[in-house]
């Protein structure tokens, strides 16, 4: 255990730096409480709510991790109002600050249990660690000589491979260079010029593939600057003018 | 013929190598399920001080070396030492092994915060399994513990999980 660290002059570090260890808001609250080597009471939750909330303010961490500090500490504020002013003498005790103190002292329970099991971990049994037997991989390769296997390779390499007659295979004319100077030459034209003009009506996938290759190399050159108003919106490019806006 | 029965349900439960339930005992015995039972319950007894113990989990029972054989038998089987659970690990394996069988929503209720992580990590490691569905809304999944908590924690079966310890001076609770 870190020194008591109470003083509200000392400035605490954030706490995973300070306290590497503490598992959320029970056991923060679990350990001001044990600082004290009190028993887990309204009295004593009250006396600890601001060293609580000193630390919940240092506090780093994600939202949905916060929320359940910021939960016990509401409950904590709420048992210290109660705790400091009078109250009348019919009040009923307070519901919230005994299931808060009830809630914690389970936590304790199971915290001890952890630290009686952290005692025997790793006092492992172990089953007969004998892999059961394996049948040896039996294959037919097995019992061939080599030169039998030199035969068949030399049968297999010298047999005349026939490749199927197929439709001839003619390059795609598509050239990303010419699909950027035709963007540009529409934007000096036109003022605009959306991906889909670029690409041209019913566009195969290759052309649409080159016109949005087109359209990122005319940006990187800054040469034209897209605009999209929404999800799968039309793409807008437009020329990029002499002041580069 | 007692004494046989005793010898030979500790030959099949070493042959085994694997956990087996009293009734696939019975059945290669060919004897009644309940004489196998009460052989595996005075072999628990005889080996109680021994290097092999009998383990015993959900109807199964399988012979495992002693707790406090571990560091011996990992040097000689060259096994790493299991790593050591984190702190949140183990105080939410207490509570599933306390509570079982148990729903996240209830290990959440103790421990005060989202534990989804937690119970998956410990799920990864085969400490904690699905042992059915709730009948709250949403059947949610009830956790319990199997064979791998006893084993990491050299139990030989979950009723000599220490008792959930008491609190020194809590009041009563309502």
């Amino acid at each position: 255990m870190p020194p008591p660290t109470e003083t509200p002059s000392t400035p605490l570090a954030p706490y995973r730096v300070e306290q590497p260890g503490f598992e959320g808001p029970l056991d923060l609250l679990l350990r001001l409480v044990e600082r004290n080597s009190m028993p887990i009471t309204e009295v004593s939750l009250a006396q600890v709510t601001d060293g609580y909330l000193r630390r919940v303010e240092q506090l780093q961490a994600p939202p949905e991790e916060m929320s359940y500090f910021l939960v016990v500490a509401s409950r904590l504020l709420l048992i210290k109002s109660r705790y400091l002013l009078p109250r009348a003498e019919t009040e009923t005790p307070d519901p919230s600050a005994e299931d808060l103190a009830e809630q914690l002292r389970t936590y304790q329970r199971y915290r001890l249990a952890a630290a009686v099991l952290r005692e025997r971990e790793g006092r492992s049994c172990y089953l007969q660690l004998l892999p059961p037997p394996v049948p040896e991989p039996t294959s037919t390769l097995m019992s061939l000589p080599l030169a039998a296997l030199e035969r068949a390779l030399r049968r297999s390499l010298s047999r005349r491979v026939v490749l199927p007659k197929g439709p001839p295979v003619v390059g795609v004319r598509l050239r990303l260079a010419d699909v950027a100077a035709r963007a540009e030459q529409l934007l000096r034209r036109e003022g605009q010029v959306t991906l889909q003009q670029l690409a041209g009506a019913g566009a195969s996938r290759p052309e649409t593939v080159v016109a949005f290759l087109a359209a990122l190399d005319l940006v990187r050159r800054r040469k034209a600057r897209a605009v999209q108003d929404g999800l799968f919106a039309p793409v807008f490019l437009y020329p990029v003018g002499e002041d580069g806006g | 013929m007692r004494v046989d029965l005793d010898v030979l349900v500790e030959a099949l439960l070493f042959a085994a190598g694997r956990p087996v339930t009293p009734s696939e005992l019975a059945s290669a015995l060919d004897v009644p399920r309940g004489e196998v039972l009460d052989a595996l319950c005075s072999l628990r007894e005889t080996l109680i001080d021994r290097g092999v113990r009998v383990q015993e989990h959900a109807d199964e029972w399988q012979l495992v070396s002693a707790p406090s054989a571990a560091r011996t038998v990992e040097r000689l089987a060259g096994l790493p030492t299991p790593q050591r659970l984190s702190p949140a690990s183990l105080e939410t394996l207490s509570i599933v092994a306390y509570q079982q069988p148990v729903t996240r929503a209830q290990v959440e209720a103790v421990r005060g915060v989202d534990c989804s992580g937690v119970l998956g990590n410990l799920s990864s490691r085969g400490l904690i399994e699905e042992v059915g569905r709730s009948e709250a809304p949403g059947t949610p999944i009830l956790y319990g513990t199997g064979f791998e908590f006893l084993r990491l924690f050299g139990l030989e079966t979950l009723d000599l999980l220490p008792p959930l310890p008491e609190i020194e001076g809590a009041p009563p609770s309502r």
